[in-house]
Order: C-alpha cells, then sequence, then structure tokens
C-alpha cells in the first residue's frame, strides 16, 4: 500500500501543477495575450471561451480529485478501497474493450491540438474538436455498453 | 460460469462488499460473478475460493461450454 500511496502523492503534485498552469492560461487569455487570426468575431469568441471553460473544467475536476486523494491518504480502509477499485479486474478488462487508454489520449491530444491550431486557423480547431468530442462521446457509450453487460 | 459464492456469502455471513474488500476487488465485480455476467480469472478465483477455505472447483462449477 505504501507505494500507491506515493503514487497518489505524485497525482497531487502533478495535478497542483496543472492547476497552476490551467489559471496561469486562463488570466494570459482574459488580459488578451493571445491573438486569434480569424476576423470571425463568432469564432474568435467561440475558441476563447472553449479554451476558458475547458481549462476551468480541468481546474473544478483536478481540485475535486487532490481533495478526494487527500482524505483517502489518511485513512488506510479507504485507502484500500481506492487501491481495488483502480485494479478491479473486471473494471481493467471494461476499459481495455472500450480501447482505453489510447482513445482517451488520442481525443485529448485532439482537443489541445485543435485549440493551440485554432489560434491560426478556425476551421482546424472546430474540425479536431468535433472529432474528439465525438470520439469521447464514442468510448463513454461503449464503456457504458460493456458495464451492463459485464 | 456458476458460482457457490452466493451461498457461501451466506453462510459466512458476508457482505458482498466485505468479500470484495478481503478479495481486492469491488462489489460490482462480485455482483457480476454471482450473476454469472462475469468469469472471474484465475487470480481471483483463488482468492476467493481461499477466503472460503475450498478448493477453485468447489467453488466454481466448470462445465463443458466453459472450458
Amino acid at each position: 500500500m505504501d507505494k500507491y500511496k506515493k503514487m497518489l502523492v505524485n497525482r497531487i503534485r502533478i495535478m497542483s501543477l496543472v492547476i497552476c498552469l490551467s489559471a496561469v492560461l486562463i488570466l494570459l487569455n482574459l488580459f488578451g495575450v493571445f491573438k486569434v487570426a480569424s476576423t470571425d468575431d463568432f469564432a474568435k469568441a467561440f475558441l476563447a471561451e472553449f479554451q476558458s471553460g475547458l481549462l476551468l473544467s480541468l481546474i473544478i475536476f483536478f481540485t475535486a480529485m487532490i481533495i478526494r486523494y487527500n482524505s483517502v491518504i489518511k485513512d488506510d480502509v479507504r485507502l484500500r478501497k481506492q487501491y481495488n477499485i483502480e485494479n478491479d479486474e473486471r473494471k481493467k478488462f471494461i476499459r481495455q474493450k472500450a480501447g482505453f487508454p489510447i482513445t482517451l489520449i488520442s481525443s485529448m491530444v485532439m482537443i489541445f491540438t485543435g485549440i493551440v491550431a485554432g489560434y491560426f486557423n478556425t476551421i482546424v480547431f472546430f474540425s479536431l474538436v468535433a472529432c474528439g468530442v465525438f470520439q469521447l462521446n464514442m468510448v463513454a457509450l461503449v464503456k457504458l455498453y460493456y458495464l451492463k453487460k459485464f | 460460469m456458476k458460482t457457490k459464492i452466493k451461498e457461501l456469502r451466506k453462510l459466512h455471513k458476508l457482505s458482498q462488499s466485505e468479500l470484495a474488500y478481503a478479495v481486492g476487488t469491488t462489489r460490482q465485480t462480485i455482483t457480476s460473478i454471482e450473476c454469472e455476467k462475469y468469469t472471474a480469472s484465475l487470480v481471483l478465483a483463488y482468492k476467493i475460493s481461499k477466503h472460503f477455505g475450498l478448493t477453485i472447483e468447489e467453488v466454481f462449477d466448470f462445465s463443458e461450454e466453459d472450458i
């Protein structure tokens, strides 16, 4: 369990770093540091708001995870339960069937690349984000199907 | 695959959560195994059998279809 405890502490550190980076990016976005190449006002506003929304949701999600992990680390029974949940063979099997983790990674890469590309070309931004979101939805549907099946 | 986990649990007065905690899995997995939706791996089958002090064959019913 000590190894798992250390892993959780490392995860907390990484998530804290992501929260800080996200907060900095939101602030830079608010002050208009990044300039969008497109002249279309809708695309400009959509890109900025999508980016802020995504980063804000990341901050909220990671903060909730940090709070959860901190409470889990202090309680040995909850730590064991959390370890069991993460290493449950049925869940691993379902995740594998649904295409984890490669589909999740590729979707996230698509969305983040789309955001960066959006500063140069909004069509690329919309295409990549739509692909990423579609892929995430498909993975979620497949996972739900297998959760029912097994 | 048919199992005697439910009967053994009742005999030992164990809940699904308690058994899951003891063998290092989740309640949902125990439910799935009991409902014959999911076939446990050899390691999990061994852990469950060992927990009840029985052999794998005594807990899990291997039919020709499963093999």
